[in-house]
């Protein structure tokens, strides 16, 4: 789930930080470019792991702040394709299943991809499992166990119209056609 | 921005929970200054509800030893230790090619030397005290990043 990435990027501490020793004031700025933020096919960064090198600290002509060149690693958050994760199921709709983890939402099992032979109950909009014969409703805010297929990162729309879902800049595709996927409480 | 190099290692939950115990998500918002982000913690949510929250790197270490754990390849084994799987339908579901590599009865003694080897995962209204005893039980070096850093991470092969 989770991996290291080292990158180095230069980082212009505004003045105002440089009253705080120096790693902190890096980190402040690692902390403010990159968590919380999606790098293409990198991850969805989670945390600093650690900073490897610091050099520069040279203040540009006409600029009142010291760039540095930092050398640092990452915790990106980055499923393998086969990986079996767990989340919560957030919306279901005819297209397939939305889930997450809290920290990352945009998971999503589309309906060829639910365990055989399912169908999207229109009354109370959820997807129900034949299982045996037995109706097995994949109900709201339940945990989901499901395999990685891929992660996507789509590229950034130019236009979008103005109520069209949030762009996601980077999918994790799922299935849960399987022995063992599914809700977890299935098993 | 430059990616020097795109994986340098990978991270079981456990690790990620120790690095952002750490940095203070147990703490949470208590007290005038927080050393977390409002995202770490939420990660630090997530993790806190797997079998990480109870785990510490001795039986991580203990699973590693284990002889049918030794024969499963890295991703399989970091799986295995994110996951707690509980029965044999978890594991065919982890382990690529199991019928030619276990028999059925190696795969049940997988999974109960699994349960025996890896705490059994909090019950979730139990989950706050079980991260304090968890927390308070490791016993972390702060500065020392590379002794955190499991046998497996090390070569990373995916």
């Amino acid at each position: 789930m989770f991996v290291l990435s080292k990158l180095r990027d230069t980082l212009r501490i505004p003045p105002a930080n440089l009253v705080l020793p120096l790693l902190d004031a890096i980190t402040l700025e690692i902390h403010r470019l990159f968590l919380d933020k999606v790098v293409k096919d990198l991850g969805l960064c989670v945390s600093l792991y650690d900073i490897q090198s610091i050099e520069g600290g040279f203040v540009f002509p006409g600029d009142g702040a010291p760039t540095y060149t930092v050398e640092f690693q990452l915790v990106m958050f980055r499923p393998f394709p086969g990986e079996i994760l767990v989340a919560k199921l957030k919306k279901c709709d005819k297209n397939g299943l939305v889930l997450s983890m809290g920290f990352f939402e945009d998971i999503i099992v589309p309906h060829h991809q639910l365990q055989q032979p399912s169908k999207f109950d229109e009354n109370e909009k959820l997807w129900v499992w034949n299982y045996q014969e037995n109706e097995m409703f994949m109900d709201l805010e339940e945990e989901v166990r499901f395999r990685v297929l891929k992660v996507r990162y789509p590229p950034i729309p130019l236009e979008q119209e103005r109520d069209a879902q949030p762009f996601a800049p980077m999918e994790v595709i799922g299935d849960i056609n399987s022995d063992g996927l599914g809700l977890v409480s299935w098993w | 921005m430059k990616i020097i190099e795109a994986h340098t290692g990978i991270l079981s939950n456990l690790e990620v929970l120790d690095l952002l115990r750490k940095r203070g998500a147990d703490q949470g918002f208590a007290g005038a200054v927080s050393t977390v982000t409002q995202s770490e913690l939420k990660v630090y949510d997530y993790l806190i509800h797997t079998p990480a929250a109870t785990q510490s790197r001795e039986s991580l270490a203990k699973l590693s030893k284990e002889p049918l754990a030794a024969r499963l390849l890295r991703p399989e084994r970091l799986q295995v230790a994110n996951l707690r799987p509980a029965s044999a339908v978890e594991v065919h579901l982890i382990v690529e090619d199991i019928q030619n590599r276990f028999t059925d009865e190696e795969v049940e003694e997988l999974v109960s030397r699994v349960n025996q080897v890896l705490p059994a995962p909090a019950p979730s209204s139990a989950a706050p005290e079980a991260q304090g005893a968890a927390a308070a039980a490791l016993d972390i070096d702060p500065d020392d990043h590379d002794a955190q850093l499991m046998d497996w991470t090390t070569q990373p092969t995916l």
